[in-house]
């Protein structure tokens, strides 16, 4: 069954009229994925009320190319501005940017491209392996295992901000209470609202990310001025030539098992609805960082740091879908609008969406499929010009930036409040880039801490109280456990043995 | 800058002659969503819209406002001129449920111009298909509490859920924090809790014959059978259970003139009568029940005293 | 990177007053959280709790108290590694803060549309020091786009301004 519909989905993609749906979408995804605060859910968003007046296969081309192409998009601004085009590409900047300042831009462009595209395929890949399964995939995974891999990615949080384990730690408090405020899920209590009824929904995470991310690197750009490829005041400009690309794509090939492992890790977050991309891609770039020889190069301008976050990043939207074939529930924001657009047509996504709306479905993951590879192909082409962005004046680039991202933080949901948000973080962004507290792991606590306490709650209830000994019954809670003490105590291990072979 | 001036022009008609004269004029009238697009509130509006604004000589312009659970969309209909061009789309019993828990919202229900009820979903326990569990006299038998799972313990289910438990007299757990119905019906499946209450165009899809046949019901919360063969409410000896429903009513704001209010009562009744919505409704699941202005007034007011009575059940903390 | 930059961070940075602020704010927020039912105040008391434990550590790691040294070496909370190398003044810092604050005035009173080509020309004219053409020229490129794509391709209605919409601060 499944293969027959591939297929025909392909054959069907090809026919003119929906190739150019699939390709408005890649170029609009391309573009929302470039500019800091605009990303594949404002896009998505925007275009639902667009889509009602399509075929609804041609809307899910139009939904495909846009989540196939913004991640790569985002990647671009992340090695040219050490700012994030989507906050999945967050972890992307940590050696992207240093590569764009050693000149090696191409490089960096070149490996995210390429390992945007493969990751994307593999995602995909693994999802149609997983379709026959993803019933069982999704039943084993209750609040005991959304639970673990929370509490995993806060302890990834602890290892793996090196030299900055305090600071890392206190923002992750931080990002925490900021996931505690509004009215909780579970028993309807409000906390930290200070009786604004705004807060009454939580702090919106598009918003929150916006200002932490872009705003808050633009006042920083604002204060260093020059240009981004120019050290401020000295004025000798790194010469940012796009020469490299070729060994950037070859660069993915070599580091094979970085892909693979980045592509995998993708694709299992992606699948956990509430974690998303930007925990996929951290806890890849960390994992990666972690047990690599070299790891003392990370952060410095490690290719390899650029291959792993960006192959999770695009792997995650293969992941995101198998709870969506499976019971017809999102796996991420993207997904849930991909749901959305079935509903507006007048579809009723379920537990049998695959026997209902196979050609939907299907098409959605071929656009995806031929969106990753084009807009990457796409990404390539246009690298030259592009990297001129770091060569511009920053105070032309900090006014249209910052302009830009806030009309993207109000569109998403059409209020005012939002982008007053969006300035707030953006200054507490600033403020911690100025003192050195990372904001990443703020940004990683706040994303898992919702889940983390709900899924506790759940538990609590669920087992009677007994909640270490229900976990222990559970088979997938027990391999997570087991990763959970590894990624802690695997510093200790590789000083102690550093020791041992010192002595 | 058009849009002001619109306004004073239609301030100006207002002032010189009765509001209702010519509605509706060539004013679009803008029909509020407090949710963003794609939910069950939304996609309801947008079927009802156009086939509404044709039935009128009008456009009508279905708008999400979302945010604070709600409440800011319901706002922004309460605060505007009762002119007739602005309607919106109310979370009932969910908004009702907030003012029995003393919540300010921002607005008060009672004071609403209520012009319309469009659809009425009513709810069913639901257990596993492969389970030995019949009825709610055997699923609430054994000795330990019974576990249900919702999203939100001040979500309408879970509301319905602890006060319709509370008056079998069944003890129950209220596993709360799912991320959605779906999860929370998923959790019935995979075993994490023990039966759910939900609305019965939700659990359909998970149904035999007209899903996936991983949950069956064990009642529908009704007076009349809805279900072939599962027992209602009124069988167990329970009818006040047929109380809890789940309304998609139309209103607008505070002291809107009756004649306006039929217009836009007539309007919505021709749209509901229409080819365009019956037959997404029929495909879509969705039960339409029109009930008029007078009709919606009286549920309105019926509800807030009904759940008014289970007022320390709604509020409790677990 | 060289050498002479790594060694000198600035004082604001390294004094203690940062993780002293951060302190203030853990206590409010235990207090704050202290009084919420058992079940919603678990986490964020336990969260107030461990921050105001590693925040008294980040405070110690910057004094000369003895284990200070300690502290800094398991805790990596040296400077050596900062993402902002450069020492902007105070006056220079609030500017561009003042800059920020100001697009948002100026979208919220009166419109993104209108806000978008003043600002940008305003920023490029006044703090950047290009010339007029450059200044109107990336005003105007910026309301291009703001036109173009969102209210004529998406026919999307970007907020008109408070001068200009019914409603007030009440309809963000």
């Amino acid at each position: 069954m499944g293969l027959d519909a591939l297929l025909e989905a392909f054959l069907a993609v090809l026919n003119g009229g929906s190739f150019l749906y699939l390709m408005t979408g890649v170029i609009l995804g391309l573009t929302f994925g470039v500019i800091p605060g605009l990303g594949g859910t404002t896009a998505l968003a925007l275009l639902i009320p667009v889509t009602y007046t399509l075929d609804p296969l041609n809307a899910m081309y139009l939904a495909g190319g846009v989540m196939g192409a913004t991640s790569f998009g985002g990647s671009i601004s992340a090695i040219l501005l050490n700012t994030p085009g989507t906050a999945p590409n967050a972890a992307t900047t940590f050696d992207g940017y240093p590569l764009a300042r050693q000149g090696k831009a191409g490089l960096a462009i070149g490996a995210a491209a390429t390992a945007s595209a493969l990751g994307g395929l593999i995602g995909l890949f693994t999802l149609l392996l997983f379709i026959p399964v993803a019933r069982e995939v999704v039943l084993s995974f209750g609040s005991s295992e959304f639970f673990l891999l929370t509490v995993l990615g806060l302890a990834a949080i602890a290892v793996s901000v090196k030299g900055k384990l305090l600071r890392g730690l206190i923002a992750a408090c931080i990002g925490l209470l900021i996931a505690f405020t509004g009215a909780n899920q579970f028993t309807g209590d409000t906390r930290f609202t200070g009786g604004i009824d705004y807060l009454w929904d939580g702090i919106p995470l598009v918003p929150a990310l916006t200002g932490l991310f872009a705003i808050s690197q633009m006042i920083e750009l604002a204060l260093k001025g020059g240009s981004v490829a120019e050290d401020g005041g000295r004025g000798e400009a790194v010469k940012m030539k796009i020469t490299g690309v070729g060994s950037g794509i070859l660069s993915v090939f070599q580091h094979w098992t970085v892909l693979l492992r980045g592509s995998i890790i993708g694709t299992v977050i992606g699948a956990v609805p509430g974690l998303g991309g930007t925990v996929a891609a951290f806890l890849s770039y960390s994992s990666t960082a972690q047990t690599a020889k070299d790891r003392d190069t990370f952060g410095t301008g490690n290719i390899k740091g650029v291959i792993a976050p960006e192959a999770a990043n695009n792997a995650k939207d293969g992941g995101s879908l198998i709870p969506t074939v499976a019971f017809g529930i999102p796996g991420s924001a993207e997904t849930a609008i991909f749901l959305a657009i079935l509903v507006l047509h007048g579809m009723e996504p379920g537990p049998t969406i695959l026997l209902q709306h196979e050609r939907e479905v299907y098409g959605l993951i071929v656009a995806l499929t031929v969106s990753a590879v084009t807009a990457s192909i796409i990404g390539l082409l246009l690298s030259r010009v592009l990297v001129l962005i770091t060569r511009i004046d920053v105070n032309i680039v900090v006014p249209v930036v910052v302009l830009l991202s806030l009309t993207g933080v109000y569109v998403l949901e059409g209020r005012m409040a939002d982008v007053l948000l969006a300035v707030a973080m953006g200054i507490l962004g600033y403020l911690m880039i100025r003192f050195d507290y990372p904001r990443l792991t703020l940004v990683i606590a706040f994303v898992l801490g919702e889940t983390a306490e709900r899924s506790f709650h759940q538990i609590r209830l669920i087992s009677d109280g007994e909640v270490f000994g229900y976990m222990l019954g559970r088979p997938i809670s027990v391999v997570l456990i087991v990763a959970i003490v590894i990624t802690f105590l695997l510093p200790t291990m590789r000083s102690a043995m550093a020791r041992r072979a010192g002595a | 800058m058009k849009k002001l001036i619109a306004t004073g022009v239609a301030a100006a008609a207002l002032a010189a002659a009765p509001a209702w004269a010519d509605f509706p004029a060539d004013n679009p009238i803008t029909f509020v969503i407090p949710y963003s697009p794609g939910g069950g509130f939304d996609t309801i509006v947008r079927q009802f819209a156009p086939a509404m604004g044709e039935a009128m000589g009008a456009t009508v312009v279905p708008e999400n406002i979302s945010g604070a659970g709600g409440t800011r969309g319901a706002q922004s209909v309460f605060r505007a001129d009762p002119d007739g061009y602005t309607i919106g789309i109310f979370n009932i019993p969910g908004f009702t449920v907030n003012e029995v828990l003393g919540r300010d919202q921002g607005f008060d229900l009672s004071e609403v111009s209520w012009i319309a009820n469009l659809a009425i979903a009513r709810y069913a326990v639901a257990v596993p298909a492969d389970s030995e569990i019949n009825s709610v006299e055997e699923l609430c038998a054994g000795d330990d509490p019974v576990k249900f799972s919702d999203t939100g313990a001040t979500s309408t289910a879970s509301v319905t859920t602890r006060i319709a438990m509370s008056i079998i007299g069944c003890d129950i757990i209220d596993v709360t924090g799912y991320s959605g119905s779906n999860d929370a019906m998923i959790a019935v499946i995979s075993g994490e809790v023990d039966a759910t209450i939900k609305p019965i165009s939700s659990l359909a899809r998970y149904l035999d014959g007209s899903g996936s046949g991983d949950l069956k019901l064990i009642l529908t919360l009704s007076s009349d059978e809805l279900v072939e063969g599962v027992a209602t409410a009124a069988d167990i000896g329970y009818p006040e259970l047929a109380n809890f429903t789940l309304a998609r009513v139309i209103g607008g704001p505070p002291g809107m003139p009756a004649e306006l209010v039929t217009v836009l009562e007539d309007g919505l009744r021709a749209a509901g009568e229409s080819e365009a919505v019956t037959s997404w409704a029929a495909g879509a699941g969705v039960d339409l029940e029109f009930m008029g202005a007078a009709d919606t007034t009286a549920m309105m007011n019926e509800l807030s005293t009904f759940y008014q009575q289970y007022a320390d059940i709604v509020a409790v903390e677990q | 990177m060289d050498q002479s930059e790594i060694s000198d961070a600035p004082r604001a940075v390294t004094s203690i007053w940062p993780p002293v602020v951060l302190l203030v704010f853990a206590i409010a927020v235990l207090i704050v959280a202290w009084g919420y039912p058992a079940v919603a105040a678990r986490f964020p008391v336990m969260v107030a709790v461990a921050m105001i434990l590693l925040v008294i550590l980040d405070i110690w790691s910057r004094t000369k108290l003895p284990g200070a040294a300690a502290v800094d070496a398991f805790g990596g909370t040296d400077f050596r590694r900062r993402e902002m190398m450069h020492n902007p003044t105070f006056a220079n810092q609030a500017e561009c803060v003042g800059w920020i604050a100001g697009a948002f005035a100026l979208m919220a009173t009166v419109g993104i549309l209108a806000a978008s080509p003043i600002f940008a020309a305003a920023y490029v004219r006044l703090r950047g020091k290009r010339s007029l053409g450059v200044a109107a020229l990336v005003g105007l490129g910026v309301l291009a786009f703001q036109v173009g794509v969102f209210e004529w391709a998406l026919d999307y209605e970007l907020y008109r301004g408070l001068l200009f919409t019914k409603g007030g601060v009440s309809a963000w």
